[in-house]
């Protein structure tokens, strides 16, 4: 019976010591901050396009950058897909992406793109709202559905809003910033220019949050959760991202989008990760991912992105791009004021 | 024995030891290390300045000193009820409180928003309240329910060893029902629920999967530090909030070190009575009856609901029948769940392993430093799991120790984590084992090595498998350390889950979870099986 024992364990010791996998075909490893049926579709068409093998870990795009700064060493991985620009320029900013230029890159038009070739915009996402259907009908019998965001402040929404915190969502910050700029828009045709008008923008935005505060019940962690809530029933109508709230549409879920005016949005970016183990790989996966194909995977499969190169199909069932009308979102400004409005939105939100 | 035989003996042993001894500075004071240096002192300014740091830190406090309130009063009355009363039952009553300690993190707490939420099916549907769960309160509740369960195990086996000869000699004494508690039951067990009322204080404090979905813009410390990764990808800010988080919890795992010490402080003798608890009146009883039973609704309804969710088509909307997420789970996700059964495995093995020579070579023998290594042992039970985790990420990513993107270095930190519980059982067994059969042993011209693998690990062996499965158990379920060590082509099943709610995949994850679930029941099955009364996995007494 011992060394029955022993054995076993000494056996297990030697099995666990092989779990090492030793793998010679060639492969890239990639981050990837995505709904999987996307993730996934891009994937196998890489793979039967190139041959190359691809192993993944998926998470939250914060997630994944806070891997990549934490392995600055000795990188684990080849490629970060997803995430918006904000995410990547601030892993450029310390120097762990690789400049590289894949071929695709020229189809895309330059604001997209990292004019020092450390990151590529293949996507846009939109903010928008889901709305509860047949909970506008039980609970706010007469009342419209929301066509702007002002019309978020009418008093009949008291206690039906989830939305989501910036400290824990970055989509809730860049709802912040798209405030502050549609106001900073408005204070242009009062006369206000550049830094007057981006004062005077956020003196209105956080007026317009107090009373957004107001309306809303609560503020979750993650700018996906108010779809589940919102769709589950528990609130009428949520602030979240378009592409999202399309998901839930489509399952035949009680609930529909809506893209106020002059709302904000995020360039899904894909870059390369400097001194992952297969760089070759590396640049061959991010030229497919910016190429038309994946682009239009993206826009038809799972989580329903626009596109960033002209001439690829938009998203069904959303509202046609032309038609939507996005705020001037001043990425730099936003980024360098992140800490400081963080701080003041503490202050100004109760609940 | 000759100088070269007693030479060798000393020397294999000091060996031991210290190999043992590397281990843990490698393992547990290294990593432990890198998180706290990780920010400069300008960084912790910063963070300390922030005002939600701030508030993190006092809801913390906070929520941490009530739940751990409520959830001991729970555990100490329902362990009560078990053992002094003979309501109907128990044998559910034993077995449903096991559900909570199996939870992987999330997905619980969706079942308590569909169930008892705004509009949820008991509290809107049913009841007709208008009662919001989100919130500190609804975390109150939640957190209460979900950690209960430590509280009653531990109370449970601490009651269980007070004899009840002194029960009935007060009652001969003519002390009536109320008297004898106060006066005997309560003082006898007071050491046990403080010792069980800190163990779940530290749970509660780095409680993540529930305030993350419940507590809405009320911030505790485990959602601060996931809202910097999460949201601001700041990894400064997250290794400075783990540190202020690990202080708390250090102080408590001191506290119950130097109070209650691992000794055990039941009753007089090993030698029972034989005599049955003495029982509480009819009255006392329903009462009990009532609140046990009333707890067991709760946890039954949202496990059920998690269940039946596995198999309907959009969680809490469309109930049609489908296997649609099971599908997902054997087909791409399958690797995830293969991958944490394998690493639980090693790592439960791996942690027991390691106690029982810990408990021999460390607590066992006398040398110098010998307190702390002991005190190593037992440290990574003080380390809240995320700092484990980016500990590992940060002190082994380059040569020398390269561990990173391998197997090994998760089943390392599982393994780490789970080794002080381990430990705390082979320990307290090895003190009831005489000091006389290894003497005999040596006497006889026994090495140590000798000793150890033919009297010492056969005595423990029962420790030993009751921290491997607990080991397993832990490990599968884990989250907080996995999640930044999992590598591409290396996940785990919980990490899997954590990316599908992420992109509200909730029916997969939902499955997943089910899955991990049943496992680990088939597991606790097997064991009370073929193990049976021997092994009592929960019969933990500290941490």
């Amino acid at each position: 019976m011992k060394k029955a024992f022993f054995l076993i364990l000494l056996v297990s010791l030697i099995i666990f010591l092989f779990s090492f996998s030793v793998q010679a075909a060639e492969k890239v490893l990639v981050y990837a901050a995505l709904d999987s049926p996307t993730l996934e579709a891009i994937i196998s068409e890489f793979k039967s396009a190139t041959g190359i093998e691809v192993e993944w870990v998926s998470g939250g795009a914060g997630e994944m950058a806070v891997r990549i700064k934490a392995e600055k060493d000795r990188p684990q991985a080849d490629v970060f897909i997803g995430g918006s620009t904000d995410v990547h320029g601030d892993l450029a900013k310390e120097g762990l992406l690789a400049r590289i230029s894949p071929e695709n890159a020229k189809f895309i038009p330059a604001q997209y793109i990292d004019p020092q070739g450390q990151y590529f915009g293949w996507y846009l996402g939109l903010l928008g709202l889901v709305l509860n259907t047949e909970m506008l009908q039980r609970e706010l019998p007469g009342t419209l559905p929301p066509k702007t965001w002002d019309d978020l402040l009418a008093p009949e929404w008291k206690g039906h809003i989830v939305s989501s915190g910036p400290a824990t969502s970055g989509g809730a910050y860049i709802f912040i910033a798209t405030q502050i700029f549609r106001f900073a828009e408005l204070a242009n045709f009062f006369g206000f220019e550049g830094q007057a008008a981006l004062a005077e923008g956020e003196r209105a935005a956080w007026n317009w949050f107090r009373k957004f505060d107001q309306n809303v019940d609560l503020y979750m962690a993650k700018a996906t959760e108010p779809i589940t809530l919102t769709a589950q029933g528990e609130y009428v109508v949520g602030m979240s991202w378009a592409h999202d709230i399309l998901v839930s549409v489509e399952q035949g879920l009680p609930v529909e989008l809506i893209v106020p005016p002059y709302t904000g949005f995020e360039i899904g970016s894909v870059s390369a990760i400097k001194g992952g183990p297969n760089p070759e790989a590396a640049v061959k996966f991010v030229d497919f991912v910016i190429s038309g194909r994946s682009q239009e995977i993206n826009a038809t499969v799972g989580a329903k992105r626009y596109p960033t190169r002209p001439g690829v199909v938009s998203p069904p069932n959303s509202p046609d791009i032309k038609g939507v009308v996005l705020v001037k979102y001043d990425r730099a400004w936003a980024i360098a004021n992140r800490e400081r409005l963080l701080g003041v939105w503490e202050e100004v939100i109760t609940k | 024995m000759n100088l070269k035989e007693r030479i060798f003996k000393i020397n294999s042993i000091y060996l031991i030891i210290f190999i043992l001894g590397v281990i843990l500075v490698l393992f547990v004071v290294l990593p432990v290390l890198k998180v706290f240096v990780y920010p400069s002192l300008e960084d912790y300014g910063t963070i300390l300045s922030r005002a939600r740091s701030i508030r993190a830190i006092k809801n913390s406090l906070f929520i941490t000193m009530m739940s751990t309130l409520t959830a001991t009063i729970f555990g100490f009355l329902y362990a009560y009820t078990l053992e002094y009363s003979d309501i109907p039952w128990k044998r559910t009553f034993r077995f449903v409180p096991v559900l909570p300690l199996l939870s992987p993190p999330f997905v619980v707490a969706l079942a308590w928003i569909l169930l008892f939420g705004r509009r949820g099916l008991i509290t809107y549907e049913l009841f007709k309240l208008n009662w919001s769960i989100y919130g500190w309160k609804g975390l109150w509740l939640v957190q209460s329910i979900a950690f209960f369960p430590y509280s009653y195990l531990i109370i449970d086996s601490v009651l269980k060893e007070i004899d009840p000869a002194l029960e009935f000699a007060a009652k001969n004494a003519g002390a009536d029902g109320f008297h004898v508690f106060k006066t005997i039951t309560l003082p006898l067990a007071l050491p046990g629920i403080l010792n069980s009322a800190i163990l779940v204080a530290i749970y509660v404090l780095a409680d993540f999967g529930n305030p993350i979905v419940i507590a809405g813009n009320w911030p505790v410390l485990p959602t601060e530090i996931y809202g910097r990764i999460s949201g601001h990808y700041d990894l400064t800010g997250a290794t400075g909030l783990s540190a202020v988080l690990l202080i708390p919890t250090f102080l408590l795992f001191i506290i119950n070190r130097k109070i209650l010490g691992s000794k055990s402080f039941v009753t007089v003798t090993g030698k029972g009575s034989g005599l049955e608890k003495p029982l509480v009146g009819k009255v006392t009883r329903w009462i009990l009856f009532f609140l046990c039973f009333f707890i067991v609704s709760i946890i039954i309804l949202v496990y059920g609901i998690l269940f039946i969710g596995s198999f309907t088509r959009t969680w809490g909307v469309d109930w049609t029948f489908s296997v649609q997420h099971w599908n997902i789970l054997f087909g791409t996700k399958i690797s995830s769940l293969y991958n944490s059964i394998r690493y639980g495995l090693f790592a439960g093995g791996g942690a027991a392993l390691f106690s029982v020579l810990a408990s021999y070579f460390i607590y066992g023998k006398s040398f110098l430093g010998k307190k702390i290594l002991d005190f190593l042992v037992i440290l990574p039970a003080a380390i809240p799991g995320i700092f484990l985790g980016v500990g590992f990420l940060l002190a082994f990513n380059r040569p020398p120790l390269l561990l990173t993107g391998t197997s090994f270095i998760i089943v390392l930190g599982l393994m780490v984590w789970n080794i002080p519980l381990g430990y705390q059982s082979c320990t307290a067994n090895l003190t009831q084992i005489g000091n006389e059969i290894e003497e005999g042993a040596i006497n006889l011209g026994a090495n140590p090595l000798r000793v150890f693998k033919d009297i010492i690990f056969p005595l423990l062996h029962l420790p030993f498998f009751s921290g491997f499965i607990m080991g397993f158990l832990r490990s599968i379920t884990n989250l907080s350390i996995v999640i930044f060590l999992i590598s591409p082509g290396k996940s785990t099943a919980t990490a899997e889950i954590l990316s599908l709610i992420q992109y509200a995949e909730l029916g997969p994850a939902i499955a997943i979870c089910i899955a991990l679930f049943s496992i680990a029941l088939l597991v606790i099955f097997l064991t009370q099986l073929f193990l049976g009364k021997e092994v009592n996995l929960f019969s933990q007494r500290g941490i």
